[in-house]
């Protein structure tokens, strides 16, 4: 429980709720859309949704297999500011200028930037640790809310149509690869498929030192 | 198997263990322990009794996140709001954090479990550095004062069964107390004519055997700092991230390198017991 407490905050700030994921859908973007990555093999969206409503998307090129989350807000070349939250990486405290200050990054009550995943052109997904530690692929797409914690919580607009290859790309491979299934994309990771030989060759093992100890008593 | 580096495993193992939040990265920890304690376990040095114990503080350690955590959407049933402390939603994400704590208390235990399961506690005093025989003498005392206490305590209250009296209120108890307590002091005073008449203090502490220090030893060793050093670059780098399934729960994000790290620690358990 002690471990809980002091990670709420951050766990509100990097999960949203999927209940607004059907209202996104009906939500475009405005013509601030930037796709200044045409020349790179790989391309990431963000979004970003502020207090006001207004949404603005970039279009963030590489070369890599993958990208982590805070170098796409970096290369997006939108104002931002984090704060490390130990092994969940870094929380986004300030985008665009907004909150203009803050003494808290991820305050009690009151506003806060919730970060968003979307896997192949699929559906947003509330991301499970800080931007630092979020691993993008050609194709996904990355998402910030600044979210009034009342009322309605919705991911941000849709990412389609801001990067041109957002959907279409096959999705590399990083080190770090998320294992659930449907955030992955079709099929079954391969670091899931790896943890699950790893713990089944452990089982396996304790389940022949159990039969050979009983065996020597 | 050397005690020094047995003590190199499990600190990895803990360290390992406490360092992530990823149920994965314990679960791992978890089961290496848990062969090593069955491939090098002493007979009837108690191992069922640990299993016993950890899995009970794996499961409080998951009823209290479960019930005094209401943090997350899916909830699995609402309790009256009127209940102190714990009532309302009980929530699956807080069911499965609870799980992962209770995981993570689990490896933590079981990776330092061999040191009093798999060694004799003179190996013990024998593998720590000679500038701290004495304090390891002292700390391996104390910590036998409790057990000790209890194995007194439910002697006199079986010899006063034996006589026809029982405690049954809270005003008996000091009937059973006093002796314990002027028993304990008795040990110990004992404890310490013997550790006198056997001249502790007075000059290097000697062994009646040695243990030798094996190449498999260095094996063990090695691969167990690979592995918690790894592990612990990877975390420090952003390689292995944590967990956290709140307010929605999702499966960890699992790093290949980290999970190669925690399967380090298997190798001590591979060693065929001639």
């Amino acid at each position: 429980m002690r471990r809980i407490l002091p990670r709420r905050g951050l766990a509100i700030c990097l999960l949203g709720t999927v209940a607004g994921l059907a209202a996104s859908a009906v939500r475009v973007l405005p013509a601030t859309s930037l796709c200044s990555a045409a020349t790179y093999p790989h391309q990431v969206a963000l979004v970003v949704e502020l207090g006001d409503g207004e949404s603005v998307g970039r279009c963030v090129g590489f070369n890599a297999s993958s990208i982590s989350g805070d170098e796409v807000l970096r290369a997006s070349g939108l104002e931002y500011a984090t704060q490390g939250y130990g092994s969940l990486g870094q929380a986004v405290c300030q985008v665009d200028e907004e909150p203009a200050a803050y003494s808290t990054c991820l305050p009690s009550s009151g506003s806060y930037w919730a970060l968003f995943t979307a896997r192949g052109g699929g559906a947003w997904q509330p991301a499970d640790v800080g931007i630092s530690s979020v691993e993008l692929a050609s194709g996904d797409a990355e998402g910030l809310r600044y979210d009034p914690e009342t009322g309605p919580d919705p991911a941000p607009p849709s990412p389609a149509g801001v990067c041109a290859a957002t959907g279409s790309s096959a999705p590399a491979s990083g080190d770090v690869v998320p294992a659930s299934p449907g955030a992955a994309g079709a099929g079954i990771s391969p670091a899931l498929l790896v943890a699950a030989v790893v713990l089944g060759v452990l089982a396996g093992l304790a389940l022949v030192q159990l039969l050979l100890r009983r065996r020597r008593a | 198997m050397s005690t020094r580096s047995l003590a190199a495993w499990s600190a990895s193992g803990l360290v390992i263990a406490l360092s992530t939040s990823n149920p994965v990265y314990r679960a791992v920890v978890l089961l290496c322990a848990l062969n090593l304690l069955l491939a090098r376990g002493r007979r009837g040095s108690g191992t069922r009794l640990l299993l016993v114990s950890i899995g009970i503080a794996g499961l409080i350690a998951t009823l209290v996140t479960l019930l005094l955590s209401h943090t997350g959407q899916h909830v699995l049933v609402r309790l009256p709001a009127g209940i102190p402390a714990i009532g309302g939603p009980l929530t699956l994400e807080a069911l499965a954090f609870g799980m992962a704590t209770g995981l993570g208390i689990a490896a933590a235990l079981l990776a330092v479990a061999p040191l009093t399961l798999v060694s004799q506690p003179h190996e013990l005093v024998d593998a720590l550095p000679a500038p701290l025989a004495r304090t390891g003498a002292a700390v391996g005392a104390a910590l036998n004062l409790i057990p000790g206490t209890l194995r007194s305590a439910v002697e006199i209250r079986e010899a006063q069964r034996m006589r026809g009296w029982r405690a049954r209120r809270v005003v008996d108890w000091p009937a059973v107390a006093v002796p314990v307590v002027l028993t304990a002091i008795e040990g110990s005073m004992t404890l310490a004519e013997a550790m006198e008449s056997r001249a502790h203090g007075t000059g290097a502490r000697t062994h009646f055997s040695i243990q030798r220090w094996a190449r498999y030893d260095t094996v063990v060793s090695v691969t167990a700092a690979l592995g918690a050093g790894g592990f612990l670059a990877l975390v420090v780098t952003g390689g292995a991230p944590g967990w956290f399934p709140f307010p929605v729960l999702s499966a960890p994000a699992i790093s290949v390198p980290a999970l190669l790290c925690c399967a380090l620690l298997v190798v001590p358990s591979l060693q065929v017991r001639r």
